[in-house]
């Protein structure tokens, strides 16, 4: 009900707003049509870099270099082959180049494409690299498209730039631009793959345990977003009518920058809202540059002081509101109405796992030493040993975190020594991780229906029109349904549309299990589980274990300090001491192993026969 | 924050309340005051602001002087443009600095049908094509012509280089038509290297040219670079000559460059406050300009926006109305218009057609020496 | 080419290096403490610049005197700058901090266009390191072509001591390894951090004054280009290093010279070939040349 209220009031809003541009020209002066033009401009290129930054947490500096690709590509194809005659002076144009054309809608596509192209090359290379490093990567790529264009003046009349560009971006053309790009981005954004841009953003790590090829993801947010930027390059050549390379500085970019930080980081209405503000505050403040006269007072104006008062603006809003104006929240139209609750599932062989001989040297240091072990169907196997015993090395390695140094790694019969996370994943394991990582400002149901997004078969590009892919739509709902129900099952449903970062510690926990439990696993790795809690939790997490092997089919293995928890919820025990494996057996058996004993006493922890 | 938006919406209102009658001309003007050109605009923009304290009233009508800023953007040089069309209605409008920027606020001046006369913009391509933008200045080819001209007729020379800025229109054309040109009288073009806008590092092009052994490089760069690069030339031991263009013109290269720009010549128009013999529109434009300025020197780029300001005032008067077309027809046929850079005609492609000076620097003062008729 | 001219590159590229090196390590200075990429620091190199400028030509003062004052003042300002625009943002995501760099940067250059006027004025060089020496192969050398770089180098020595053999070094490192375990020790984190910057903005009116000398020019946009350049040395050498920035700035000379030198056709290419090296280098050394490895912890 609450949805189709929201799409009913959705429609009535843009068919408001469109009837308004189409009256636009006779309400407002060309100074003002000027102002929106560059505000839906701005927008497609906010969204876009938001889409790489905000959403997908990469550091991108190399947006005017694909605004740049975007407009010279467009104005290329738009200008008549007379324009382009008598325009390159200096150089001869190419030949072939003097009859290229293409109607501007067309052009805006192939503007679009090429950028994301150029993207894809970049992404390919830099994207392994992280933080600063790709964002100074990437402005580098965009100062040498600006440099290229620059030089090759038989391709693009160098600095000279290009003029005459016909003035097709109306009002029309770039507000149905933007509601293409806000409808497209809106959309895959709410898509289960949506929760994945994020997911990578908010940890990479814990993403790649729930079967994401983050790499993968990354490339495909990158060069939409560079579509985005290309598109909004080409907008604005056919706004201004001429172009030349020095319009594509870095200072381009951080204008757009600027857009989405004032906005909120993640958030596309902040990106929205972001553009409204810095376009028209950039025209308005004009006002400080003429002569203003107070009574009797006359202040001569100041070239110069628009800007000085602009960046003291932005500074402020920075510092006043750090999460910029919207924060990573969204506009929803539930704000106007009074919030209601909302409530709503999922095979044998002997050996699951098996490692022979496993060995991880880090340089010199040996952190796992011959490791070899046997986990059986339905059993629930403990990992323990003092601190730095590789208990956790060991888990990154059967996870596919590290590379063992040399051994094999069997699970089901299939060797995965070497897998990537997200490929051990789909084999059907899955993990938690000792200091909780969940994506943490997302909300509960979306952290779980990540982990169903591998199960899911419609492809990233669907979600961008998912009324025509209704895939989507079907898929999504299923995953919700999932979710809905592993949460239930996990006594997590009340706190299905809370910020995963707001729940308590406990929940928390189990919400990281539920995660895991999403990519249906035939196999789970519980890293210190019951860490932190107090005894009655932790009794309760005992019960909770066995109730996951029983209800999910699951064969676990786990680490824990806790030795009650040990002693008492697994059915076999392994020893670790420095990296080599010392003992192995049942409860009744380690108990009694005086080199176990030993081990502890060493690291002063020998409570392990309370129980 | 609620306080501060009254606030703002209070000094809004005050701005708001600017009076506007019939009886006033309005004359935009958008120039770079802000932004990497604000040196060239800031200076053309006095230039205008003198001519318009000496003549206040056009047909009786008080003159109303618009200033708007580009900040040396092409996306704010349309907003600019359409600010004074559209908010302001201006008569007619100045500007400015920038053949790129003229270039960007041009094509909407073309739409709303409002004349511009350019000051400085000297790209070719700034009048294509254009019924309503016209300059006061010459252009590109024009001048580099005269460079060449200059060096292989009257100074003899037979080796040039050039150093040329790549990402700046005004330095490449130049360039350009300084080798065509050389080339075509019979000279030998030994080097032609090129630089970055921003840089300050020229020794490694200057140390290539001093290897490629030229008798002149043609330097048509902005005269704060320029000053740098004939420093460092200097500092390297440098043994050929450098001649420059318009955009060197500036009193200021003097006290950048030293000692390092004795020698040093550069084309530019035919207004130099050293000139031995002024017309009288450039006499009265020196002996104003001393008083309101007396620390500092006139250049160029004050006399062409003086001189937008006196083509716009002499196509009005002519024209007998401020109405945009007609001042546009007006400003076509001038013809021999006193200005301070010479005598002005506007030719077909609506370019000033105005003699070329050669200026060199000599005791540390620039120095007028002569016409110089290019051979195009 | 000739072996004269070869020498004569190389002296250049050295000159120029070192100057990119010596902005470089402000920035990293800054970066390797408070991990924010200071924007700015080619504004307050700028600043730098200017009050040289005026302490020496307006003014009239001896040049050495004019020389720290201008360190000082500009030391000033870069401690205002960290004062009001980034320590409310210390706590804050770091592309705050960014964003509001970026506002400070808009600021300086705006407000510099408002006092000091877009011209740009000259600086005077003292004739002493501006004679040139010459060789007798016709390789020339002025004075303040060693200066620069010897300059440099004691610098990046001075750096080195403080930051291994002092106190203040310890914490400064500290801090840029765990800040919250850092105050837990005791240690005054604020004012190490405005120790760290005020270095980092008298480093950058160091090399400002500098580049004032060697490109005797100042303007309110003088700061841009050499602060681009400086990240990039900055990032080649493994963003946070003290040495690495010095190598890295050393490396960019040599490239942007040396590209010429040898491809005089290609060169208006000449930044992209410094910039293709970059990305090369990263992707073989994702975090710089000597940066430190940072492994995420699972």
């Amino acid at each position: 009900m609450r949805n189709v209220r929201n799409l009913i009031l959705t429609i009535i809003a843009v068919v408001l707003f469109a009837f308004f541009l189409d009256k636009a020209p006779e309400l407002l002066n060309g100074y003002w049509q000027r102002i929106l033009n560059l505000i839906a401009i701005n927008a497609i290129l906010a969204l876009s870099l938001n889409l790489i930054y905000g959403i997908t947490g990469m550091f991108s500096l190399g947006h005017a270099g694909f605004m740049a690709i975007g407009a010279y590509v467009s104005a290329l194809l738009v200008l008549s082959p007379a324009q382009k005659n008598s325009m390159w002076i200096l150089e001869d144009i190419y030949p072939w180049l003097l009859n290229v054309n293409a109607p501007f809608i067309v052009s805006l596509i192939i503007a679009g494409l090429v950028a994301a192209f150029f993207g894809l090359l970049v992404a390919l290379p830099v994207l392994r690299l992280g933080g600063d490093y790709l964002g100074i990567a990437t402005l580098g790529f965009a100062e040498i498209i600006r440099i290229l264009i620059t030089n090759t003046a038989r391709l693009t009349n160098g600095s000279l730039g290009l003029k005459g560009i016909p003035a097709y971006t109306t009002l029309f053309m770039s507000w149905s631009c933007l509601g293409i790009v806000l409808l497209c981005t809106v959309c895959m954004l709410r898509s289960n793959f949506g929760g994945v841009l994020r997911a990578v953003r908010d940890d990479e790590v814990a993403a790649k345990m729930m079967g994401i090829n983050t790499f993968k993801i990354k490339v495909i947010a990158f060069t939409l977003g560079c579509f985005g930027g290309g598109l909004g390059g080409a907008l604005m050549g056919n706004l201004i009518t001429t172009i030349d390379p020095r319009m594509f500085m870095i200072t381009q970019t951080y204008n757009v920058l600027m857009i989405i930080v004032v906005g909120g980081l993640g958030s596309v209405t902040g990106s929205l809202i972001g553009s409204v503000l810095v376009t028209t505050m950039l025209e308005w403040l004009r006002f400080v540059e003429n002569p203003i006269t107070i009574g009797s007072i006359n202040i001569p104006g100041i070239p110069g002081m628009r800007m000085v008062i602009f960046s003291l603006l932005l500074i402020m809003v920075i510092i006043f509101r750090r999460e910029g104006i919207m924060g990573m929240r969204e506009f929803s139209w539930n704000i106007f109405f009074p919030k209601k609750k909302i409530t709503d599932v999922g095979s044998k062989t002997e050996t699951v796992l098996e490692l022979e001989n496993v060995k991880l040297k880090f340089g010199g240091l040996s952190a796992i030493d011959n490791l070899s072990m046997k986990i059986k169907h339905w059993e629930i196997v403990g990992l323990i040993g003092p601190n730095g015993a590789g208990k956790t090395s060991a888990f990154n390695v059967i996870s596919g975190f590290y590379k063992p140094t040399s051994g094999t790694i069997k699970f089901l019969g299939k060797s995965i020594g070497g897998l990537s996370p997200d490929e051990v994943c789909k084999a059907g394991m899955s993990r938690t991780f000792q200091n909780i990582r969940l994506f943490g400002n997302q909300t509960v149901l979306q952290n779980v229906m990540i982990g169903s997004r591998i199960r899911q078969k419609y492809s990233w590009w669907m979600t961008l029109l998912p009324f025509v892919f209704t895939d989507v739509i079907k898929e999504d709902a299923e995953a919700r349904a999932q979710a809905m129900n592993l949460l239930d099952q996990l006594g997590l449903d009340a706190f299905a549309d809370e910020k995963a970062s707001s729940l308590p510690y406990g929940a928390q926990r189990r919400l990281e299990i539920a995660r895991a439990l999403a990519t249906r696993p035939r196999f789970l790795l519980l890293d210190e589980p019951a860490a932190g809690m107090n005894p009655q939790e932790s009794e309760e997490l005992m019960k909770f274990i066995r109730r996951l092997r029983d209800e999910f089919d699951l064969t676990i293995l786990l680490i824990e300090h806790d030795m009650k928890v040990v002693m008492n919820v697994c059915d076999y025990i392994h020893v670790l001491d420095q990296g080599v494996h010392i003992a192995e057996g049942t409860p009744a058996e380690i108990k009694a192993n005086p080199r176990v004993v030993e081990a502890y006493l060493g690291a002063g922890a020998a409570e392990g026969g309370a129980a | 924050m609620r306080k501060f938006l009254a606030a703002l919406m209070l000094v809004l209102m005050l701005c708001v309340v600017a009076s506007a009658d019939d009886d006033t001309i309005k004359v935009g003007v958008f120039n770079c005051l802000t932004g990497q050109n604000a040196f060239g605009g800031q200076l053309e923009l006095e230039g205008t602001q003198l001519a318009h304290t000496l003549n206040p009233t056009i047909l009786g009508k008080k003159v109303e002087l618009i200033i708007v800023d580009n900040k040396s953007d092409k996306v704010e040089a349309a907003n600019a443009v359409t600010r004074l069309i559209e908010n302001d209605k201006v008569n007619a409008i100045i500007g400015t600095y920038g053949s790129s920027l003229a270039m960007a606020g041009g094509e909407v001046a073309e739409k709303a049908g409002i004349p511009v006369i350019g000051t400085s913009c000297t790209n070719p391509l700034v009048t294509l094509d254009k019924k309503f933008y016209f300059r006061a200045c010459f252009i590109d080819p024009f001048q580099g012509a005269g460079a060449a001209t200059y060096a292989f007729r009257n100074l003899g020379l037979k080796r040039a280089a050039t150093l040329v800025d790549m990402s700046n229109d005004y330095s490449v054309g130049l360039g350009k038509f300084f080798r065509d040109s050389f080339k075509k009288m019979g000279g030998d073009i030994v080097a032609s290297l090129f630089y970055q806008s921003g840089d300050t590092d020229f020794t490694a092009q200057l140390t290539a040219l001093i290897d490629a052994k030229p008798d002149i490089v043609f330097l048509p760069a902005y005269f704060a670079e320029g000053a740098i690069v004939l420093k460092q030339a200097k500092e390297l031991g440098a043994a050929f000559k450098f001649i420059g263009a318009d955009a060197m013109d500036n009193p200021e290269i003097v006290t950048l460059g030293g000692e390092a720009v004795e020698g040093f010549m550069h084309t530019t128009f035919a207004y130099d406050p050293s000139m031995p013999e002024m017309n009288a529109t450039a006499k009265a434009f020196t002996e104003e300009w001393n008083k309101i300025h007396p620390d500092k020197a006139p250049n160029v780029n004050c006399a062409l926006g003086y001189d937008c300001y006196i083509m716009l005032k002499d196509a009005i008067e002519r024209a007998g109305s401020a109405e945009p077309a007609k001042i546009r027809d007006a400003l076509e046929t001038i013809k021999d218009l006193p200005t301070v850079t010479g005598m002005t005609t506007i030719n077909a492609t609506h370019d000033a057609e105005k003699d070329m000076g050669i200026v060199e620097i000599k005791g540390g003062k620039k120095t007028f020496v002569g016409i110089v008729v290019p051979e195009v | 080419m000739e072996l004269n001219i070869f020498v004569q590159h190389f002296i250049n590229a050295l000159s120029l290096g070192s100057l990119y090196g010596l902005v470089a390590v402000g920035y990293t200075m800054v970066y390797g403490i408070l991990r924010l990429i200071n924007f700015a620091h080619g504004d307050i190199f700028m600043l730098g610049a200017y009050f040289v400028y005026f302490a020496t030509i307006v003014y009239k003062l001896n040049w050495g005197v004019g020389v720290v004052i201008a360190i000082i003042l500009t030391t000033i300002c870069g401690l205002l700058v960290d004062r009001i625009a980034y320590k409310p943002l210390r706590e804050a995501p770091r592309i705050s901090a960014l964003i509001s760099a970026i506002g400070v940067s808009f600021f300086i250059e705006n407000f510099a266009v408002v006092v000091f006027t877009g011209m740009p004025r000259p600086v005077v060089q003292p004739p002493i390191l501006m004679k040139p020496i010459e060789f007798s192969n016709g390789v020339r050398l002025i004075p303040l072509g060693i200066l620069v770089p010897v300059v440099a180098f004691l610098l990046v020595g001075a750096l080195l001591w403080l930051l291994y053999c002092t106190k203040p070094g310890l914490a400064m490192r500290a801090i840029s390894f765990d800040i919250e375990t850092t105050r837990m020790m005791g240690v005054s984190v604020n004012k190490i951090i405005a120790l760290a910057f005020g270095l980092g903005s008298a480093l950058a009116a160091v090399a400002g004054i500098m580049w004032a000398l060697r490109y005797p020019r100042v303007e309110p946009f003088m700061g841009m280009t050499p602060g681009i350049k400086a990240f990039i040395a900055a990032v080649f050498g493994g963003i946070g290093s003290v040495p690495g920035a010095m190598i890295g700035g050393l490396i960019l000379g040599f490239v942007e010279i040396m590209s010429v030198a040898f491809f005089p056709t290609l060169s208006g290419y000449k930044d992209a070939f410094a910039f293709l090296l970059l990305i090369l280098i990263l992707l073989f050394r994702p975090t710089g040349l000597l940066g430190e490895k940072l492994e995420d912890k699972i």
